[in-house]
């Protein structure tokens, strides 16, 4: 269920990074913010895949190690 | 001085249309034909934008040419997706049927397909994996993926000393979610480089950056706007590869790109509600109460994840002892999206019609073992085992449970046609969405506001219109609702049944506070005390006493009028959340030719303060029948040898006609109780049990469980003929 999926630090992930869950926090406190339903996209590609190929994912996309990643730092 | 002034909805008796049964004001606009939808953009000059997909459920792009399509006269510009990119050397691999490769935009839809037609594409075909119920066959291929386990209490003891014990398997089968109007944009770029988007969006507020992005642009430059949509059903939150291309396509050619899926591209790339299926064991004591669940469940939401988490069986019920674990297939199908209460129609399967088997065993009605372990559902809200019981005594008197209900498989009918009873409980969140809205009192009395809401067919026009209208003690026709375009105040995306919480709460709070200042004038002018006023019938009164008109009141704003801004969602009383929700089936299962039939379908919801409640029983109806639909017909069906979907259409994707539906009883519980808990959402609850509840009415026709939905004539047989033939 949406509200039972784990809330993570927003600055560890891809700032391209967007699941459904992004849009309907909008005006939420930060106890009530959920993460969505699981199924993310790419910003950039608007798609499941990424810029290098690589399926996006809450997991996938919170390192640098991958070509594309964007932090917000 | 007015007393302290609190944000809150007037006593239920004093309702002039809050509660009522009221059209969508918007209803004239569509049903006539002047509702301007995405799809109905045709501004002048309007390129048409069609579809290279990829034919193959896993496969290497291997060459990729589309000069021949830019040679055809009329087309104007060729797009490739990144799909269909071949660079860097080695990219190229498709992971499923309906992949985006090119568009074509031409000056006719007819020239545009002729260009997709023109496009040369080679592919190496790949291995695939297309079966989502085939655990075995997935593990072998390496295609699964653990994604969790947990437990608490003992289940091998519980189970151990359990009166009685059950095991099953059961399974849903994917669906797509068939929008009518299909996924889509109209993009045109005017003047200064603005983006004017008109979109098939549930995402309103939130397509702006998605657009700019990958358009180098910013996102100040876009404007979206959807007036009008329909249906999204959870897959319309992305502006998505097919709307970049659209903008790109019009940026090059100087013309505006209408670029909306074709239906088959719908139904295979634009999303689908995963697969589930699910072995698991129960173990109740002599009473009926279950003490054990014991269970591993899987499925594909696609290549790459999507699957249905481990969370959530037993679902609405948790019990003392409780083992579960998921596994992900990952298969070659098109990527799934959040669809209507998302998953929760797949976990009300996986687990209800387990306890209906478990209650068949033991020899006892399902109505009684529901009942007796609705205590085991207060984990999830403390308030929902009263609201069950309260529910499904109702619910049982209008489907007539206790004169219809008989054992498993022992209908005193002589014929091939067997009848049966089922049920099912559901629950969903639906609190209020983050809303901002501006509400404008113009000198002249008229009303308007602008939210960057989205009206996704739910009437959300006509809540808004309400909220205000009854605020202000005006007729709808004073109201004017602005709506569906992000340059109005951003508002949450409409999903998760939080929209009409959000809009309406967000709207009460500007009218209150509107009306507060507008009393103030008032009192002053006319000497009177603010806090004795109220607006009614077109008046501001003081008790009986008519003090002014509306008009007047206004008047007193002077010549600018008076805007205020509301928001939310705020911890006021105004909206709330979580509700229950119990749906019964009454059916007809022909033993003969596997064929069910709906004689009467049930549904007793809560959904707190109804604003509207022809709005409200619409929802219902809407999500009975789409429940209806994957219960009895709907499916993804994929071909294993060649991976593709092949019912990616109208006539083979098979969606009930009237006649499929048969009667729906709608009955929402409402006592004062839930009206004090003020506006929670409405739009997922109804769609999440007809699964559960009709095949469980199936087993109880026939005696035997058909494991997996939609309950297909060919299922139904398979089910018989294992038992040992006709019921």
């Amino acid at each position: 269920m949406s509200s039972e999926m784990p809330q993570l630090p927003q600055a560890e992930r891809c700032t391209n990074l967007l699941c459904k869950g992004m849009y309907l926090n909008v005006g939420q406190p930060a106890g009530k913010r959920v993460t969505g339903d699981g199924n993310f996209w790419c910003g950039k590609t608007q798609t499941i895949i990424g810029p290098d190929r690589n399926f996006v994912g809450d997991g996938e996309c919170r390192h640098t190690g991958r070509s594309c990643y964007e932090g917000n730092t | 001085m007015a007393e302290e002034r609190k944000f809150g909805w007037g006593p239920r008796q004093d309702n002039v249309l809050i509660g009522k049964s009221i059209q969508r004001i918007d209803g004239f606009e569509k049903v006539s034909g002047r509702a301007k939808y995405t799809a109905d953009m045709n501004t002048p000059g309007t390129l048409y934008a069609k579809l290279l997909t990829c034919t193959h459920a896993h496969a290497r792009l291997k060459k990729l040419d589309v000069e021949p399509a830019k040679k055809i006269p009329g087309v104007r510009a060729v797009y490739v997706f990144p799909a269909g990119d071949l660079k860097p050397e080695g990219s190229g691999e498709i992971f499923w049927d309906g992949t985006l490769i090119a568009a074509v935009a031409a000056d006719r839809p007819e020239i545009a397909e002729d260009g997709v037609k023109a496009i040369i594409a080679e592919y190496e075909v790949l291995e695939h994996i297309v079966d989502e119920e085939d655990l075995a066959a997935a593990e072998a291929a390496k295609a699964t993926k653990a994604v969790g386990k947990n437990a608490k209490g003992k289940v091998e003891d519980a189970l151990k000393t359990a009166k009685h014990v059950h095991k099953g398997y059961y399974g849903v089968n994917t669906i797509s979610h068939m929008c009518l109007e299909p996924h889509g944009t109209h993009c045109e770029w005017k003047a200064d480089e603005v983006l004017d988007v008109h979109a098939s969006t549930q995402n309103v507020s939130g397509l702006a950056g998605q657009f700019a992005g990958p358009l180098g642009i910013d996102a100040a430059k876009v404007l979206v706007t959807a007036n009008f949509e329909g249906g999204g059903f959870g897959s319309k939150f992305a502006a998505d590869e097919w709307g970049i291309a659209a903008a790109k396509m019009a940026k090059e050619t100087g013309k505006p790109v209408k670029l909306m899926l074709d239906r088959a591209t719908e139904l295979k790339a634009a999303g689908t509600r995963p697969s589930g299926y699910i072995d698991v064991t129960l173990g109740a004591d002599e009473t009926g109460k279950i003490i054990a669940w014991d269970s591993h469940h899987w499925g594909s939401g696609g290549i790459s994840g999507g699957a249905i988490p481990v969370g959530g069986v037993p679902y609405v019920f948790d019990f003392e002892n409780r083992n579960r674990s998921a596994t992900q297939l990952n298969c070659n199908v098109g990527p799934t999206r959040a669809w209507r209460a998302p998953p929760h129609p797949q976990l009300c399967i996986l687990t209800h019609c387990a306890i209906d088997d478990l209650a068949a065993k033991i020899g006892k009605d399902s109505y009684d073992v529901f009942l007796h372990n609705l205590e085991q559902t207060a984990g999830t809200a403390p308030h929902l085992p009263a609201t069950y019981k309260a529910e499904m005594e109702i619910a049982a008197k209008l489907i007539g449970w206790k004169e219809k209900w008989h054992p498993h498989g022992k209908d005193a009918g002589k014929g091939a046609i067997k009848r049966g009873l089922g049920m099912a409980l559901h629950t969903w969140g639906g609190g209020a969405g983050g809303c901002a809205c501006n509400v404008k009192i113009h000198a002249d009395g008229s009303v308007e506001s602008f939210v960057g809401s989205q009206d996704i067919g739910t009437g959300t026009r006509t809540i808004i219109a309400i909220t205000l209208a009854e605020t202000f003690g005006l007729p709808l026709a004073g109201i004017k609702v602005n709506l569906g375009s992000n340059k109005y105040p951003a508002s949450a995306a409409s999903g998760g049944s939080i929209t009409v919480g959000g809009v309406s709460g967000a709207h009460r709070r500007a009218a209150q506070t509107a009306l507060w200042k507008i009393f103030d004038l008032v009192a002053e002018k006319y000497k009177v005390d603010a806090g004795t006023l109220a607006a009614k019938g077109g008046s501001i009164v003081s008790g009986e006493k008519k003090i002014c008109t509306w008009k007047q009141a206004a008047m007193l704003l002077g010549p600018m009028g008076l805007e205020t801004k509301g928001e939310g969602p705020a911890e006021d009383g105004l909206t709330s959340s979580r509700v229950g929700g119990v749906q019964m089936a009454d059916v007809s299962v022909d033993s003969e030719t596997g064929i069910v039939r709906v004689n009467k379908f049930v549904a007793v919801q809560d959904c707190g303060l109804i604003l509207d409640e022809l709005t409200a029983k619409s929802q219902i109806y809407g999500g009975v029948i789409m429940g209806i639909a994957y219960a009895l017909s709907e499916e993804r069906v994929m071909d294993k040898k060649t991976g593709r979907y092949i019912n990616a259409d109208l006539q083979n994707y098979k969606l009930p006609r009237i006649g499929d539906i048969g009667e729906i009883i709608v009955d929402i519980y409402q006592p004062d109780s839930e009206y004090n808990r003020g506006v929670i959402g409405l739009g997922e609850p109804p769609v999440i049990s007809p699964g559960a509840a009709i095949s469980n009415a199936v087993a109880n026709a026939l005696g035997v469980r058909v494991p997996v939905v939609p309950l297909t004539p060919q299922r139904v047989l398979a089910a018989l003929s294992k038992k040992g033939g006709a019921a």
